[in-house]
């Protein structure tokens, strides 16, 4: 038995990070100004690039809640560095680049520059397949096809590698075209953005070519073609009962209101299961409106998750020689639900595309201590944004709170850490294997078994 | 919500003052690259942004497109010093006393005047002081009428006024026209002026005030006694506290009591007195008061990250979105009254524009002292704590972090205290050696004792 829901066709819907609320509003200028907020031209002024990147420096050094973790950057240099490298860009789009080269450093998944509507095009386009890096290697984890029979026809398969590029070894290539412009709270997550999410995007319709090779080492060249959207229907909800009672329930967003809605009328039916398991490997975040409620229906009492702090800036301290002070907020509770109460055993599924909103989710079920977390660490990769406008049309956001698990511990620029881990090998891709649920499936057996006798 | 505070030394470092400028230095500041001028007046646009606790008296500034219009403007530079000039240009359009760029040189360097100190009397260019040498030739109180043949209010206007850093008007037009004389220590200046007997003469000058000995003939700020006592008649004393930066200022006047007391009446003339130490002011109104005094409250803008990020769209934060989130910082403490005999007795105090700062402080803790009457004009209007910044090529700047204003919120700064009675001396007055706001406080304390 398989519910899903569909709310948007498409992956686009997958990739929001922070609060979709928050995305149409930009922080303004001191009382009110736009006079940075210039529109898209080709190439715009050398003042307005400065202007700019001084805007993102500012904001930046104001606001970012994670410069401890980054010790060994010089912001002010950086900015310095940076002046006559924008000054000397040719394009609107160079300039763009060369903002994104300067927020990197901040290694930040919530901290960075988007381009102009404009230019959004130009990375928006996405190859048919996924990838992943798995034992070390680019390898395809999944082919879509549906409705494009030119796809189907190039035969690819879950298990191979991709070795290059447009003619350029798969490394290389990310080096050169995708690593300088991201920040990344962690290895897992820089893997995780460099060759899950980046390594085949580029301009809509213009196709990339991929040298495969096969299980047995042959290798051959494909052309895939970059799409704006890719066919076929995605839910972001899916429940499934398992053998022995055992319920599967797959949340790839924390984002929308009707996650929440499609949870609840699912209840009734996850209730009926003598165990559950939640799988947030697809899940990068959204909003703690939707994740909470869900997270409480494991408890029959007020649940506990993550701590955080901001910058609380005053002039007057800075003034007399006083230290930056914290505003720490204690860590947050979310009252049990008076109807909805699951009282059997869970584990949750996670791995580095698990980030933001469904890492503080997983803080909240380790605090909860409602069962195992089981796969590969998450992205480390959490906080509020604060957005702010650029010239010529773009976006700056910085991440403004760090989140904690309560005492302080970290999980920004560590990743939640699961209780058991499971790597999925090469060998498990082209057996169409999923060791991680096999092996949340054999840890609830043994403790529904247990119950049972 | 429940909230305490930490302190993470870890982002500190954030917050020292940029490694990329050089420590003051006495040589000539280095040139400096397109990328370091740039620098240097992005810093101060950010330092204002987050800092400046005064930009909604200046709503009709667009910072942030000022500053990009500077952008070209500091590019264009062909010297740090010229970068410097413009550094100053883009400072002083916030229009506070307290925040301001300087670069520190080698004496005389870029700007000298010669051995005259001007002032500003109605508007006129007046000479408020000359070295030795030149006080047969340029009398005192001359009036300057022009400078290199332009009418000389409007020179020093031209010249001094994008470059001045003041708070309030009256302020402002002070120091441009004292600043009337200044320039290129290499180019020697032409006046005509007509002397106090009505003589109108020429003469050209070098601005020779850094490279030629010679001496004062008034005394001036450095040279004035900080504590001032005379008799006006037997019964109306006369004390003038000439600056509040020097604790003994305050020991003077604790001194000078035993014979204080003796007066029916008393004049307090603070209109020399630029500020300092506002204790120093506090200790000396204790004396002047049966009831615990009031004094001047403050408060400083405050940055809360997560509030600005949420502000974007939950109205509750907004403030902190818009940038215009306050942190309230109270009062300065009361002030006691004084133990032991007190100084009780009809009281004016003298003011002027060159009232300022702890000066300033002094007046608003009298405020409501009711036997306290004040005379004269308007203070300088400008007190805070300002923020020191050091810029690329060594040059420094201030950004006034803290927003002084009366205990119930009512501005001052911007505006100056008023005088509960207007006295302006006219050029004639000066000339004749007149004090019309002395005059009228001893007609009035007059009038009190004679009312008793």
């Amino acid at each position: 038995m398989l519910h899903r829901i569909t709310l948007l066709a498409g992956l686009g819907a997958l990739v929001l990070t922070g609060s979709a609320a928050a995305q149409d509003a930009a922080q303004r200028s001191p009382w009110g100004s736009t006079a940075l907020e210039t529109p898209y031209r080709e190439d715009i002024s050398a003042a307005e690039k400065v202007a700019g990147l001084a805007k993102v420096w500012s904001e930046v050094k104001f606001n970012f809640a994670n410069f401890d973790q980054v010790p060994e950057l010089d912001w002010d240099s950086l900015f310095l560095a940076f002046i006559p490298q924008v000054e000397s860009t040719t394009s609107t789009l160079e300039y763009y680049r060369t903002l994104q080269r300067f927020t990197a450093p901040l290694e930040d998944g919530h901290t960075r520059v988007q381009l102009p509507p404009e230019l959004a095009d130009l990375e928006r386009g996405r190859a048919p397949i996924h990838t992943r890096l798995t034992e070390g290697r680019v390898i395809v984890h999944r082919v879509y096809t549906d409705s494009l029979p030119e796809v189907a026809a190039l035969g690819i398969e879950p298990g191979m590698e991709v070795v290059a590029v447009d003619g350029v070894p798969v490394k290389e290539y990310v080096a050169e075209h995708i690593a300088p412009f991201r920040g990344n709270n962690t290895p897992q997550g820089r893997d995780r953005t460099l060759y899950d999410y980046a390594l085949l995007r580029g301009p809509v319709g213009t196709p990339v070519i991929l040298t495969l090779r096969d299980r047995d080492g042959a290798e051959r060249s494909v052309s895939l073609p970059r799409l704006r959207r890719i066919p076929g229907s995605w839910s972001l909800v899916e429940f499934e009962k398992l053998e022995e009672g055992i319920g599967y329930l797959t949340i790839r967003s924390f984002a929308w209101d009707q996650v929440l809605a499609e949870v609840d009328s699912l209840f009734p039916l996850i209730q009926e299961t003598d165990a559950l398991i939640i799988d947030l490997r697809g899940n990068g975040g959204g909003n703690g409106r939707i994740g909470w409620p869900i997270l409480g229906y494991l408890t029959d009492d007020t649940l506990t998750y993550q701590q955080w702090f901001s910058r609380e800036y005053r002039p007057i301290w800075r003034a007399w020689g006083e230290e930056q002070q914290l505003f720490l907020n204690p860590p947050g509770t979310w009252p049990a639900d008076s109807e909805r109460f699951y009282a059997k055993p869970v584990a949750v599924l996670i791995r580095s595309r698990t980030a933001s909103m469904a890492e503080n989710f997983c803080v909240g079920f380790r605090i909860m201590n409602r069962g195992l977390i089981i796969g590969e660490a998450t992205a480390g990769s959490s906080g509020t944004p604060l957005f702010f406008a650029l010239p010529g049309g773009g976006r700056g956001q910085v991440v403004t709170t760090r989140g904690q698990y309560p005492g302080g511990e970290e999980y920004i620029g560590v990743g939640v850490v699961p209780d058991i881990e499971v790597l999925p090998t090469v060998e498990d891709v082209w057996n169409g294997r999923d060791p991680v649920l096999e092996r949340a499936t054999e840890e609830l057996r043994r403790l529904t078994i247990g119950a049972g006798t | 919500m429940i909230r305490r505070y930490l302190s993470i030394s870890l982002l500190l470092g954030l917050f020292l003052a940029s490694r990329l400028a050089a420590q003051d230095s006495p040589a000539p500041p280095p040139d400096l690259s397109d990328g370091e001028k740039l620098y240097g007046l992005s810093y101060l646009w950010q330092e204002a942004n987050y800092n400046f606790a005064f930009f909604d008296q200046v709503p009709d500034l667009d910072w942030d497109s000022t500053y990009r219009a500077f952008i070209p403007q500091v590019l264009a530079t062909e010297s740090t010093y010229e970068y410097y000039r413009t550094l100053m240009r883009f400072v002083a359009l916030l229009e506070d006393g307290h925040t301001r760029v300087w670069l520190s040189a080698p004496t005389g360097t870029y700007e000298s005047y010669p051995w005259i100190l001007t002032q500003n009397v109605q508007g006129q260019v007046l000479v408020a002081n000359v070295g030795s040498s030149l006080a047969e030739r340029i009398p005192v109180h001359s009036v300057i009428e022009t400078i290199d043949g332009e009418p000389a209010a409007e020179h020093a206007v031209r010249e001094h006024g994008p470059y001045t850093f003041a708070s309030t008007d009256h302020d402002r037009a002070d120091r441009i026209m004292a600043a009337a004389l200044s320039g290129p220590p290499d180019q020697a200046v032409r006046i005509m002026y007509v002397t106090p007997d009505g003589d109108r003469r020429s003469v050209t000058l070098d601005r020779d005030r850094r490279t030629r000995e010679d001496e004062w003939l008034l005394p001036t700020s450095a040279t004035r006694q900080r504590f001032e006592i005379r008799w006006l008649d037997d019964d109306i004393a006369y004390v003038a506290l000439n600056t509040f930066s020097d604790a003994g200022v305050a020991d003077d006047f604790e001194a000078a009591l035993p014979e204080l007391y003796r007066a029916k009446a008393l004049v307090i003339d603070i209109r020399k007195n630029g500020g300092g130490n506002s204790g120093h002011g506090y200790a000396i109104a204790s004396y002047l008061t049966n009831d615990s005094l009031q004094t001047s409250a403050w408060k400083t803008p405050e940055n809360v990250a997560a509030y600005k990020a949420w502000g974007a769209f939950n109205e509750r934060y907004s403030e902190y979105n818009d940038m215009n989130a306050w942190r309230d910082g109270g009062t300065h403490g009361a002030v006691a009254p004084a133990e032991g005999r007190r100084l009780i007795v009809p009281t004016v105090v003298l003011q002027e524009h060159g009232t300022f700062s702890a000066a300033e402080d002094f007046l608003i803790a009298i405020e409501k002292i009711p036997q306290i009457t004040t005379i004269g004009r308007p203070t300088g209007g400008s007190t805070g704590q300002p923020l020191s910044l050091t810029l690329p090529g060594g040059g420094r700047a201030n950004i006034c972090t803290k927003r002084d204003t009366y205990p119930d919120g009512r501005d001052f700064v911007g505006i100056g205290i008023a005088p509960d009675i207007f006295v302006e001396a006219t050029v004639e007055d000066v000339q004749q050696g007149r004090d019309p706001a002395l005059d009228r406080a001893v007609e009035l304390l007059r009038n009190q004792l004679s009312e008793r």
